[in-house]
């Protein structure tokens, strides 16, 4: 009973620590979460399904979905470590992905980038991931695939407090506490996070002679987070969810390897959201309000290039929902949203920019022989500060073969808007936006299997998805020789991509005794076409062939995870490449129980083998490093 | 578990596949001499410079040279290189750096790091002069390094952003060309004592210096673009040419080229009496200028030239075409009249001149 007071006494304490210090505190307890691509509602029907194995979840708790993403063969691009890192798949690029919490899609209107590496696993509920298309759901942006995550949803879970603390290479330590209280009717949850890191991790300065070793500098970083939910439930029908998460990250951007001199840049991000979800009901029309206020700042200095710049923007979001069961057994759901962006910034034309989105889409779903066949389709218009933009359209289908095996397909017209920096960027010597661009607009369409067989002792999974996508006046930044060689987007281009995602998981349980094997891989030819010198150029950073695998041991309360991730070789402009890498990781934990405390101690080592590699060209990766963690959960409050 | 071996023994086995597809990409060798060096600044901030050899004879191109050979990136933006003695000096801006290599086989010989935006070099009495622009508000120095230690000797304060050292009439000529700030000077440098002897006021941003049948320097100016706090243009200050004296140090012509262009580039041709000015950032065309005119003629050439240098020996002109910071440039050779391009050629990216080898 002592420990549990400690342990609240902990909790308390860290918290304190994160106001004062920017030290960290947040749970390390996800009740589910898993990373896969299928269908998060009835709008998209049709795709393969990943799921993580639960040891990897748990070791990369006290990490951000970056590194949990890139362990389950993501292409993550980082800026160095702890930098921007982004998401982008089946040939798309980062802003082709949309990132969306609670519903609310959070990609920057200036840039269309969510920073990954600012999102810690331990903040959400749920984790998923869906492969392909969705921009009728989801809208403009939403072209290559969509990462779904959730903080509330807190109803039905257990009540809990928990720690974890994580001390590990570079110096970096970190803090994550979480707290949840409630009942079925009410429940307030709380999550604190923070962390302080050198990032002077070691490295082999590959564009030096004689390649030496050499330990990043300038990569220093201080985050902290806060994210709190309120659920409500008034009557059976009628649900009240209100999110708030504040976030800051303060960031020293690393040297490049190329450079003899020490950075002296910084960036610091600053991020407040709050998002309320209501649903009520009448008869069987099932209604849904969601608002949401967005607020994103970054500061950017180099006094070296005396590059000094501010920029700002909010996003006020606004969507009713009616869901409505029609044609006996079917669905029809209708949605309105209104968002309105505004952005500030030094280097916009007049300062600052204004953007008016209304949306409309309608979806029919209905099942088939005894819910054997599922059939899905969404129509949607959107609006742009007064204009109609191009109608987009999607259809699923999923058809239960049999107990073990599903098939699927599905088709999407999908399209993204310009971003605010691309029309908005002033006039300058160098660079200028494009107020007349057009969005992008294509197709994304897949199929695939998924084979599902298990018994008492094995259980096996395999999966596989082939995927087409084809977008057209794809946006790019170029130089143009006609004017003064200013840097403008432009509808350059076709972008086609054509690719396999294979998943595939066996399981081995007897006694206290767990094995578990997981290998994905992922083929991706990715293209551009245009009447340029871009024509038939292989997408940058984009590799053909990635692999994961991993291993899983479970014995009493011992845990080892071995993962192991190859990725191909990636083009970074027409005539330059980075090579192939391949990367080990190695975790070994204990689980064990004082006092009623669920605590889990665990130690990793990273880059095993000491690969010296890249994910963006000249940022340095860190050599083999090493982190401890423990996690502590009480949940009988 | 025999399952779960077999199991992982074939997925190393399948990424071993990979691993013996692509390992061995980027890879070309060759000897170096008999043609042109092409210096390609890569994007900024890309770590992507790159160099390309071009034979005089044919169209035979060599790029990625320093890679190939030495198997790692050269740095980032490869901003101008001199070859002196048997080494090139490649001088990389945003790298800080000069890399040294054999000019023949170009393996690499040695660095100089810890420079500050460094951005070109001469050699004058066994010392290599490099210009560098400093930190943001401060001016710029040359730097002087030991040709056999590689160690530094001295560090001359100049004006701001200082562009192109030139070793000729036994003096150093340093053009600042104002970097991030503004500047209208010609440092003058003993190289006996390392001191500025002479300032000479010409016009706004002298980038580049060419010497005439007559000994005497030119300069290019290249005026400035004037903008307000909203990046708005407001105003233009004019390019010119300046003809030096190296004799008295005194300007004894000058030349007005455009009030709203700024060429960059400069070069004469092997009988030293016809200038060829133009290219750079923003401006197109080549114009040409005889020694004892005031009037220019041309443009000779059209298009955007990034940057151009005229082979010493037959008077060829070598232009460089940099269409964007992402894909190959060109290389494109014109007679010494202009016109159309006897010889065109893919380089690397982002070309910005050459060195005849």
């Amino acid at each position: 009973m002592k420990f549990k007071v400690f342990l609240v006494i902990v909790f308390i304490v860290c918290f304190r620590i994160t106001l004062k210090a920017q030290m960290s505190i947040d749970t390390i307890k996800i009740d589910e979460v898993r990373v896969y691509g299928s269908y998060p509602d009835v709008h998209v029907v049709g795709a393969s399904v990943l799921k993580v194995d639960t040891l990897k979840l748990l070791t990369f708790s006290n990490r951000s979905l970056a590194d949990l993403l890139q362990s389950n063969n993501f292409n993550i691009k980082t800026y160095g470590v702890g930098g921007l890192a982004s998401i982008s798949t089946r040939g798309g690029s980062s802003y082709h992905t949309a990132v969306v919490w609670n519903g609310i899609n959070i990609q920057s209107p200036m840039n269309g980038n969510v920073n990954l590496s600012m999102m810690p696993v331990t903040m959400f509920n749920s984790i998923k991931f869906q492969e392909g298309g969705s921009g009728t759901a989801y809208g403009s942006g939403a072209v290559s695939g969509v990462l779904l995550v959730n903080s509330n949803g807190i109803l039905n879970t257990p009540n809990k407090v928990n720690v974890g603390i994580m001390y590990g290479g570079g110096n970096t330590r970190s803090v994550t506490s979480g707290i949840k209280l409630g009942n079925r009717n009410v429940a307030v949850a709380l999550k604190l996070y923070g962390s302080k890191a050198d990032n002077d991790y070691s490295f082999k300065n590959i564009f030096k002679y004689g390649e030496p070793k050499e330990n990043i500098s300038n990569a220093q970083a201080k985050q902290y987070g806060l994210l709190s939910d309120v659920s409500v439930r008034f009557t059976e029908n009628t649900q009240w969810n209100l999110s708030g998460w504040i976030q800051h990250n303060n960031k020293n951007l690393q040297t490049i390897m190329s450079s003899t001199n020490p950075s002296q840049a910084n960036q610091t991000d600053d991020n407040y959201a709050a998002s309320s979800n209501f649903k009520f009901s009448f008869g069987n029309v099932a209604f849904k309000l969601k608002n949401a206020l967005l607020d994103g700042k970054i500061d950017y200095s180099d006094p070296t290039t005396n590059n000094f710049s501010i920029s700002e923007f909010t996003q006020f979001i606004n969507e009713i929902e009616a869901k409505v069961a029609a044609l006996k057994g079917g669905e029809v759901d209708i949605n309105l949203n209104y968002t309105r962006e505004t952005a500030n910034a030094d280097d916009y034309t007049s300062g600052n920019a204004l953007r008016n989105k209304l949306s409309a889409y309608a979806s029919l779903s209905k099942s088939f022989f005894n819910r054997k066949v599922l059939l899905s389709t969404v129509l949607r218009s959107d609006m742009i500060d007064g204009d109609f933009k191009p109608t987009t359209y999607s259809l699923g289908t999923e058809y239960n073969v049999l107990s073990f095996l599903k098939l699927k397909a599905s088709a999407a017209r999908v399209f993204r808007f310009p971003t605010l920096n691309d029309l908005f960027w002033a006039n300058t010597t160098y660079a200028a936006g494009n107020p007349d661009l057009k969005p992008e607009l294509g197709w994304n369409t897949d199929c695939g299997a998924v084979f599902h067989y298990s018994t008492n002792l094995v259980s096996v999974e395999v999966a596989n998805t082939i995927y087409y996508t084809n977008i057209k006046d794809w946006i790019s930044w170029i130089s143009d020789p006609t004017d003064s060689w200013k840097y403008k987007p432009v509808n350059l281009s076709t972008g086609e991509s054509y690719g396999d995602e294979l998943s595939s998981s066996f399981k081995y349980h007897v006694g206290k005794f767990n094995a578990g094997v997981g290998i994905m891989y992922n083929y991706t030819h990715s293209r551009m076409y245009g009447d340029d010198d871009y024509d038939g150029q292989t997408m940058f950073y984009m590799p053909k062939h990635r692999l994961n695998g991993n291993l899983t041991l479970v014995y009493g309360g011992w845990q080892a995870l071995f993962d192991y991730s190859y990725t191909g070789l990636r083009y970074t402009d027409a005539q330059h490449s980075l090579p192939y890498y391949n990367v080990g990781n190695l975790s070994v934990g204990k689980n064990f129980s004082i006092s009623g405390v669920k605590t889990t101690v665990l130690f990793t080592v990273n880059n095993l083998w000491n690969e010296s590699y890249q994910l963006i060209r000249s940022y340095a990766m860190p050599l083999r490093y090493y982190q401890i963690s423990v996690n502590m959960e009480l949940s009988k409050l | 578990m025999k399952k779960l071996s077999v199991t992982l023994i074939a997925a190393l086995l399948f990424s071993s596949l990979f691993i013996s597809c692509e390992k061995d990409d980027d890879t070309t060798t060759g000897k170096f001499d008999n043609g042109v060096i092409v210096l390609n600044e890569g994007a900024y901030g890309n770590s992507n410079a790159s160099v390309s050899w071009v034979s005089y004879k044919s169209d035979s191109v060599v790029n990625n040279v320093f890679y190939s050979v030495n198997g790692r990136s050269i740095g980032d933006v490869l901003q101008s290189a001199i070859i002196y003695r048997g080494k090139i000096y490649m001088v990389l801006n945003n790298s800080h750096k000069v890399e040294i290599a054999s000019s023949s086989d170009f393996v690499q010989a040695g660095t100089i790091e810890g420079l500050n935006t460094p951005r070109y070099a001469t050699v004058a009495n066994n010392s290599l002069y490099i210009t560098q622009w400093n930190s943001w508000g401060q001016k710029g120095a040359v730097m002087v390094y030991d040709l056999s230690s590689l160690s530094k000797i001295d560090s001359i304060p100049v004006g701001y952003g200082p562009e192109q050292i030139l070793y000729s009439d036994g003096k150093l000529w340093v053009a600042n060309g104002g970097g991030l700030s503004k500047d209208s000077t010609i440092s003058v440098i003993n190289p006996s004592n390392n001191e500025v002897e002479k300032t000479i006021e010409v016009a706004y941003s002298p980038t580049r210096f060419t010497v005439d049948a007559n000994n005497n320097i030119w300069a290019i100016c290249s005026g400035l673009t004037i903008y307000d706090d909203n990046f708005s243009v407001i105003g233009h200050k004019p390019s010119k040419l300046a003809m030096i004296n190296p004799d008295n140090e005194e300007v004894e012509k000058t030349v007005d080229l455009f009030a709203e262009k700024h060429p960059t580039m400069i070069d004469i041709n092997p009988s030293g009496n016809t200038l060829y000015f133009g290219g750079g950032w923003s401006f197109d065309g080549i114009y040409t200028l005889n020694i004892s005119s005031t009037s220019y003629q041309g443009p000779i050439i059209n298009g955007s030239v990034y940057g151009f240098n005229v082979n010493p020996k037959n008077g060829d002109i070598y232009c460089l075409e940099a269409p964007t910071f992402t894909a190959a440039g060109t290389l494109k050779v014109y007679n010494s009249n202009g016109g159309e391009a006897v010889k065109t050629v893919e380089v690397g990216i982002g070309p910005n001149g050459v060195l005849f080898n």
